[in-house]
């Protein structure tokens, strides 16, 4: 909680300051403080699927059932010889032609107060987050789940050019109630555990970009889970992490491991991750590159790319052991766009064709990987 | 269709020639007609953080159908209980964006665009785990526009859908075990689709008034079945009798042609810009459900109920950023009526909220 009391103090200010300022400009026009600017000064990578950014697309995946979400992750304590296993449980018949889903995500990036200094430097407080949701373009349209994330901190851009990104960040997946009811009328109560999800509540975000000319842009994100918090699946937890407080559970301080495998597979079940080495710590690390060309009178075209490396991915969840001989989970989205971000008065308005291999595109099917071509609308505020 | 597009696009340049004042833009974002300050179910992007004051049930607790139960049994649709107490304080997460493809017209007669809005609505605990309780899909599509610079209206097909968090879901499931009454389902709030009437007033900056009416198509997939007009066909050619016959059984037979579960609305917004950036508001959001008048059950045994009404106020402050469009507001707001998720529909609530909006 003390990590945030800077960040809770900064958003505070911004409200305070709000109605007391009218001018922006001083000495002369060179430094200058805007409230509100909305338009951040970080800008996420475009082609990585939880970019907090407002998009409605389509997307396809071949006809093929491992890349067809048809299973949640549930938990069997007494799997893997009695030392637990996470276990695919379905919630519905694979179906080759069921390969089709609507990706529908709402989320915004903005900025709170900025600072700015010539063109060498500026600092801005922001905010992000958002949900995200994915459902089934068969069938009933099911919502295979929602994903909730929002985070804020500080920003420093230097000459225009070189900006940093530091703050918090939380990740929470949340299965879809009609998958959850499938799952529970086709799995009797005796062959599983637990269901686990995904959370990272929370993490430090640094955030890097390099943008050398105008239509040419380098990013390099991190997220490490906070020592302090919560992490879903149990196996995904860093040896040493301890759990936070809370109402139901105030025993702060605990390791934090140890307390959501009793959560994920039962009471009775003890395990933790104390074998894991020290150098995990469930690192989630994205590089993006990005290419823009003007079109006159309509906007820009640009390819980006998005590449993903997940450090929870060295985890088996089939032996919940760390093994250092199994990569990096690695996604990769590439990304075509023809965006009206030039038309004055208008968010960036987006058509984008992008291929995604990686995991499926909800947190909680981290589990899952996929292959899809989608199609959609992109609004960046 | 090359040559209906020909024509059009000569009637376009045609027009532009001979008025000066014509335009046809493409893309436009902000929405002609902009009512709710205050509805969770409007097309903007909040986050705020609510205090209950009272509720009615009171307790955690989720409404469910028992599925073994017969239609007829008061215990069919039954509110449950997931967790013990009372959790009063959550955050509220609302996350909406509007789409117009094009505008066209002159600004200061008639302007038209067809547009497109949709939105999340969310609530999670301010407490624990921060458990979500549910999650809102809305979606309005269809046309707006303005008349004389200062009249709005708008008409189009308006989609709700209300969703039960998972971990409120788990929570019911382990603290309910499946006895001899069989499992149940959780009931959903769903109306897709209902056809959305709106007209209002915006030429002042200091007053807006507006008014919408809700009514439902004929052919829409419906939840909860209480709810149900008699002359839905939720499949085609079947109605309410037949679709649902237990049901219509139960409830002793229909609820009359008068009765189409609409939803009234009214907006009033009162605004008092101090700069081109700065403004306080305040607004006053009225709502009438008529489907309240089922008192949400099937076994009606109450002659008194009428449409069930709720209100929300609010008092804020607005910075804009011309540049973005988009403008930053921090607000107070009390509310009086249903619990601010679909699925919660039978849960009256009244709180304060203190948050921010984008719009």
């Amino acid at each position: 909680m003390k990590d945030h009391r800077f960040l809770v103090s900064l958003f505070v200010v911004c409200c305070v300051l709000a109605p007391v300022f009218g001018a922006y400009t001083f000495f002369g026009d060179d430094f200058s403080i805007t409230l509100a600017p909305m338009d951040p000064l970080y800008k996420e990578s475009r082609a990585y699927p939880f970019t907090n950014n407002v998009a409605f697309r389509y997307f396809v995946s071949p006809k093929d059932i491992q890349y067809l979400p048809t299973d949640i992750l549930a938990t069997d304590a007494s799997a893997n010889e009695g030392n637990g296993a996470y276990v695919r449980r379905s919630f519905k018949d694979p179906n080759e032609n069921n390969n089709k889903y609507w990706n529908l995500k709402s989320a915004i990036n903005i900025g709170l107060l900025r600072f700015e200094y010539k063109d060498i430097m500026a600092l801005e407080g922001y905010i992000h987050g958002g949900l995200n949701t994915v459902f089934g373009a068969y069938g009933g349209v099911d919502v295979l789940g929602f994903d909730g994330q929002y985070g804020a901190g500080v920003t420093m851009q230097l000459f225009r050019q070189l900006t940093f990104r530091f703050g918090f960040h939380h990740f929470s997946g949340h299965w879809g109630d009609e998958i959850l009811k499938d799952f529970m009328e086709r799995n009797d109560e005796d062959s599983y555990d637990g269901i686990t999800e995904y959370t990272r509540n929370n993490s430090y975000l640094f955030d890097v970009s390099y943008q050398p000319v105008r239509y040419v842009k380098f990013l390099v994100e991190a997220e490490l889970p906070m020592h302090v918090g919560w992490i879903r699946p149990a196996a995904h937890v860093p040896a040493d992490a301890i759990k936070n407080t809370s109402e139901e559970s105030p025993d702060y301080g605990k390791p934090l491991s140890g307390y959501i495998y009793g959560q994920e597979f039962g009471s009775e079940f003890e395990r933790n991750n104390d074998s894991y080495p020290s150098s995990y710590k469930a690192w989630r690390i994205g590089l993006g590159v990005e290419f823009e060309v003007p079109i006159p009178t309509v906007g820009l075209s640009y390819l980006a790319t998005d590449l993903q490396l997940h450090q929870d991915g060295k985890i088996n969840l089939d032996t919940l052991e760390y093994e250092s001989d199994r990569p990096w989970d690695m996604e990769f989205t590439v990304a075509l766009g023809l965006s009206l971000e030039e038309v004055a008065n208008l968010p960036d308005f987006t058509i984008e064709l992008a291929y995604h291999d990686g995991r499926f595109p909800l947190l909680n099917f981290f589990f899952q990987r996929s292959r899809y071509l989608s199609l959609g609308l992109v609004v960046t505020i | 269709m090359k040559r209906v597009l020909a024509v059009l696009c000569f009637f376009l340049f045609a027009l532009s020639v001979v008025s000066a004042s014509f335009v046809f833009d493409f893309g436009p974002s902000d929405p002609l007609y902009a009512p709710s300050l205050n509805d969770s179910y409007t097309f903007y992007s909040g986050l705020h953080y609510i205090h209950q004051t009272e509720s009615s049930p009171e307790g955690n607790n989720i409404m469910v159908m028992w599925k073994k139960r017969e239609a007829t049994d008061p215990d069919k649709f039954k509110v449950i209980s997931y967790r013990d107490g009372t959790i009063n304080d959550f955050l509220h997460l609302q996350l909406g964006t509007s789409v117009s493809f094009f505008r066209i017209g002159w600004p200061e007669y008639f302007l038209l665009s067809p547009t497109l809005q949709a939105s999340f609505n969310s609530v999670f605990a301010a407490s624990g785990g921060a458990d979500v309780l549910g999650f809102d899909g809305s979606f309005f599509f269809g046309g707006e526009a303005r008349i004389l610079d200062g009249f709005v209206m708008r008409f189009g097909l308006r989609h709700y859908s209300g969703h039960t968090g998972d971990e409120v879901l788990q929570d019911a499931v382990s603290r309910n075990v499946t006895d001899s009454t069989g499992s149940f389902e959780v009931v959903n709030y769903v109306r897709d689709n209902m056809y959305e009437l709106g007209i209002g007033y915006d030429g002042n900056q200091y007053v807006q008034v507006f008014a919408s009416i809700l009514l439902p198509k004929k052919s829409s997939w419906w939840n909860p079945v209480f709810h149900k007009p008699d002359w839905i066909e939720s499949l085609p050619g079947k109605p309410t009798s037949v679709r649902d016959e237990a049901y219509w059984n139960a409830r002793g037979g229909g609820l009359g042609s008068g009765y189409g579960a609409y939803i009234l609305q009214g907006d009033l917004n009162l605004a008092y810009p101090f700069s081109e950036k700065y403004k306080v508001f305040s607004s006053l959001n009225v709502k009438f459900h008529q489907d309240g008048t089922t008192n949400h059950t099937l076994t009606l045994d109450d002659d008194t109920v009428r449409w069930e009404m709720e209100w929300t106020a609010s008092l804020g402050f607005t910075i804009s950023d011309a540049a973005a469009n988009k403008a930053l507001s921090i607000e107070v707001l009390y509310h009086d009526g249903r619990f601010p998720l679909l699925n919660y529909f039978w849960k009256r609530s009244k709180y304060v909220s203190v948050g921010i909006a984008i719009r």
